[in-house]
């Protein structure tokens, strides 16, 4: 009887280690250990693009939710912008009959969710916090605030830092 | 303990341990499949020749010619430009994401190249015509690099250049956007080599290095 029973439970095993790693290798969103329910998101790789007054701009960041309930993001405002908007971009690349193209769709989205112990990546191509119509120039150096409002009610002002938009390792560009 | 360790330990050992490896084995292999078949093909590697970080169009046919103009209201015509590498992406002012983050790239794909950069002409061709005026596109384009050329033409041109490189333009109205509208379009970069050839498209996404790296083959 015992030797039976390892079988289904070992395939069990083999399609959840297969699962797991597919949805490790496919998924965006990174897991983390959820700690309590009162833990701080945690708001990481803060960034804008610089861009002129008038024009548009995007903060991009990782949101880390360490709690035991998801969190969404319903709300957004600074004064560099007129308006503040989340935002996701999808890209969509398609190679048929030796054809190749690459179309770029942008939504607005009412709420931006971060499930439990997550860590949900903002980045150019895809999520986005969208400043509409700056009211001055966002120059590389410069700081502004973000103000982030959660379906809680909560509201966490970050700082933002403008960037040109290479990246955190490309600093070693700034030889003009 | 949890239940799983129990059962296990109720079986014979070396039976275990073949199973064991034997989950290992599926596990590296369901890995590589993915990989394989999906991984692989979001990042087009079906399609790229082995030189080129690109996709290389097939055949290579010439780049098909076209006048607009540029962010000085110059005309800029394509054949003019025979004898540099032309690098071509279609985008619009307004748009906050991929379009600066693309010239941005090309901001960093010349500072790759180096005195190379200087047979390379960057153009970005506006989707619409409605809002880009030669000034906005001056002041869009200068931000990231004044020797980039900001294109822009009526709402027909824009057409006849679109429909002429098949790319995907759609106008989305939307209250809140700056101009009433969003623009959805294609995002593949073009490659015009110094004989006025269509010779690549690189996908929004593609490293600076990379795109960096094809162009100094093509030059």
């Amino acid at each position: 009887m015992n030797r039976h029973i390892g079988r289904p439970l070992s395939a069990l095993l083999l399609i959840w280690l297969f699962g797991a790693i597919s949805v490790f290798l496919l998924h965006p969103t990174v897991h983390i250990e959820a700690a309590d329910g009162k833990s701080t998101p945690v708001f990481e790789n803060v960034w804008a693009r610089a861009a002129g007054a008038g024009h548009m701009s995007a903060v991009y960041m990782d949101i880390k939710n360490s709690r035991t309930t998801g969190l969404s993001i319903v709300a957004a405002r600074s004064d560099v912008a007129e308006r503040v908007e989340v935002h996701e971009t999808t890209m969509e690349l398609t190679v048929q009959d030796g054809k190749v193209s690459q179309v770029m769709r942008m939504e607005e989205i009412d709420a931006l969710h971060v499930d439990p112990g997550s860590v949900v990546q903002l980045q150019p191509g895809g999520l986005h916090i969208m400043l509409i119509g700056l009211t001055r120039d966002i120059e590389e150096g410069d700081r502004f605030t973000l103000e982030l409002e959660l379906g809680s009610g909560e509201r966490f002002k970050l700082d933002v830092p403008v960037k040109i938009g290479l990246g955190d390792d490309d600093h070693d560009h700034h030889d003009h | 303990m949890c239940p799983l360790e129990v059962l296990f330990l109720k079986e014979n050992r070396s039976r275990q341990g073949l199973l064991l490896g034997l989950a290992f084995v599926v596990v590296i292999a369901g890995a590589f499949v993915a990989w394989e078949l999906v991984l692989k093909e979001d990042i087009g590697e079906q399609a790229v020749e082995a030189s080129f970080h690109g996709f290389v169009l097939e055949p290579p046919q010439t780049a098909p010619s076209f006048e607009l103009v540029d962010q000085r209201r110059e005309p800029f015509r394509l054949e003019e430009h025979e004898g540099d590498l032309i690098v071509m992406f279609f985008g619009y002012t307004n748009c906050p994401d991929i379009c600066p983050a693309t010239l941005v790239y090309y901001t960093q794909v010349k500072r790759e190249l180096g005195p190379l950069a200087d047979r390379v002409r960057f153009v970005f061709i506006s989707v619409d015509p409605e809002y880009d005026t030669p000034e906005h596109l001056d002041r869009f384009v200068s931000r990231f690099d004044p020797s980039f050329y900001g294109l822009s033409g009526t709402a027909e041109e824009t057409a006849y250049v679109t429909d002429l490189y098949g790319v995907y333009v759609e106008k989305v109205e939307d209250e809140t956007a700056p101009a009433g509208y969003w623009v959805n379009h294609g995002t593949l970069s073009y490659v015009v080599d110094t004989e006025g050839t269509l010779r690549l498209a690189h996908p929004f996404g593609i490293e600076p290095q990379d795109i960096a790296a094809d162009l100094r083959q093509l030059l």
